[in-house]
């Protein structure tokens, strides 16, 4: 069978790979966007005690590999009486880890909000927590989209490291039609033109976002 | 786990790999950051566009898929490294990349009248991107490139997926041979990572202080 045969005849195989790695790479961000929204706004109150476990937990999950982390989660969670599917585990590993980018982020952005909004809330006689939720945090949000956007990317893309914790997504996929057909370079490079086909363009998005914001405060600034 | 001297020689193995490793890939990186980033503010567009495809190509898939392409297909077409050449390449390459954005950035950064005094002085344009622009843009640079070299040591990991007996590979060989539990054994690896990234931030940081001195107001740098 010719290459372009056979990789046409493993389409099937490859699209499940690549529903997996979607799925996991929503439910991952899903995970990083909640959690990370926590951990910023913990360092933003900057609540005593919690504020410093907040920075070392951001420091400690971007210090460390994230094969290792994911490897922690595989072992160590059933130890503890919580038996996950491989890819449950995998979708936890990645949120924990991309929520200490994410918690960075939205800590830029809620940092950003002129302190003169803070003040406005109190003298409206709102509490801390209703003063997050409707004055801040919307207005934290547009700018840091493009931050959450680069970390979207960067999660669909590490979504590869689920395969060594037996997931069967587009790396994993690819290795196990690999290691059966020994179609090595044919495969292998379609999965790498698959990954970029998919995050080239969508870094592209972001830039265009980036720079649409980067102009809107200017504007704001000018007015 | 009894520390036997089987374990403490496979440990200062590990570690000797990994810090190689890391060391090498950095010394990979670094270099290349500074030559593709200054190619990317290059006047000419065919050299700029060769530059943006060597840094989207390596940032459109993550280093795991990369480091498997490199191990399993560079042999079929006649390129065999050991594996731990073929992981330093590909991390030092993918460090590049990301490491040139930071530097193309930082150069972007620097007013343009540095760019234009340097020319007006009648030198070459070289001269001035080495000697007024770049000088300048080094501070900018630092952060970024404290995180690359984090991210060459967490890659480092990743070599035990092709065969390197760094830590990770030698925490998975322990652990199957039963002298260690898994999760005990991981969760202490994760402790040593951390601690050896420590290291680079202390010497970022120093670095950082060093670089101050060639701070400039002519440099717009990011509100933070």
């Amino acid at each position: 069978m010719g290459t372009a045969a056979y990789l046409w005849s493993v389409r099937s195989q490859m699209a499940q790979g690549l529903v997996i790695t979607l799925e996991a790479t929503g439910a991952g961000m899903a995970i990083a966007l909640t959690v990370g929204l926590g951990i910023a706004v913990i360092r933003v109150l900057k609540l005593p005690g919690l504020s410093q476990v907040a920075r070392f937990y951001i420091l400690f999950f971007r210090n460390t590999p994230l094969l290792v982390q994911l490897y922690v989660w595989y072992y160590v969670l059933p130890q503890y009486g919580i038996v996950l599917s491989a890819f449950l585990v995998g979708v936890v590993g990645l949120g924990i880890q991309f929520s200490a980018y994410t918690a960075e982020v939205y800590r830029a952005g809620l940092e950003q909000v002129p302190r003169g909004q803070w003040e406005a809330g109190s003298a409206l006689g709102l509490r801390t927590a209703a003063i997050l939720r409707s004055i801040i945090i919307p207005q934290a949000f547009r700018p840091i989209v493009p931050g959450l956007g680069n970390y979207l990317i960067s999660m669909f893309k590490d979504s590869a490291y689920l395969s060594v914790v037996t997931v069967f997504e587009l790396l994993g996929t690819t290795e196990q039609l690999a290691a059966s057909s020994f179609r090595y370079t044919a495969l292998f490079t379609l999965l790498g033109v698959i990954y970029f086909s998919l995050s080239y363009p969508a870094s592209v998005c972001v830039r265009v976002l980036e720079r649409r914001a980067a102009r809107g405060r200017q504007n704001a600034l000018r007015s | 786990m009894r520390l036997s001297p089987y374990v403490i020689h496979s440990a200062l193995v590990g570690l000797y790999y990994t810090v190689i490793a890391t060391v090498l890939s950095c010394c990979l990186a670094f270099p290349i950051a500074f030559i593709v980033g200054i190619l990317r503010v290059s006047r000419s567009r065919t050299v700029r566009g060769c530059a943006m495809v060597y840094v989207e190509g390596i940032r459109g898939a993550s280093p795991i898929v990369e480091l498997y392409w490199a191990f399993f297909v560079l042999p079929l077409i006649g390129i065999r490294f050991p594996p731990l050449e073929v992981g330093v390449l590909v991390l030092g390459l993918v460090g590049g990349a990301y490491a040139s954005e930071a530097v193309r950035g930082a150069l972007l950064a620097v007013d343009r009248g540095q760019w234009e005094a340097g020319l007006s002085l009648s030198m070459s344009r070289s001269s001035t991107v080495l000697r007024i622009v770049l000088p300048q843009a080094i501070p900018t640079m630092l952060p970024i490139f404290q995180n690359v070299a984090i991210d060459m040591l967490k890659g480092t990991s990743l070599l035990s997926l092709v065969t390197v007996t760094e830590l990770t590979r030698t925490a998975n060989e322990l652990g199957t041979v039963g002298v260690m539990s898994f999760s005990s054994g991981y969760g202490a690896l994760l402790v040593i990572y951390f601690l050896l990234s420590l290291p680079i931030m202390a010497g970022m940081a120093k670095l950082e202080k060093y670089t101050a001195r060639y701070q400039s107001k002519f440099v717009r740098r990011p509100r933070s």
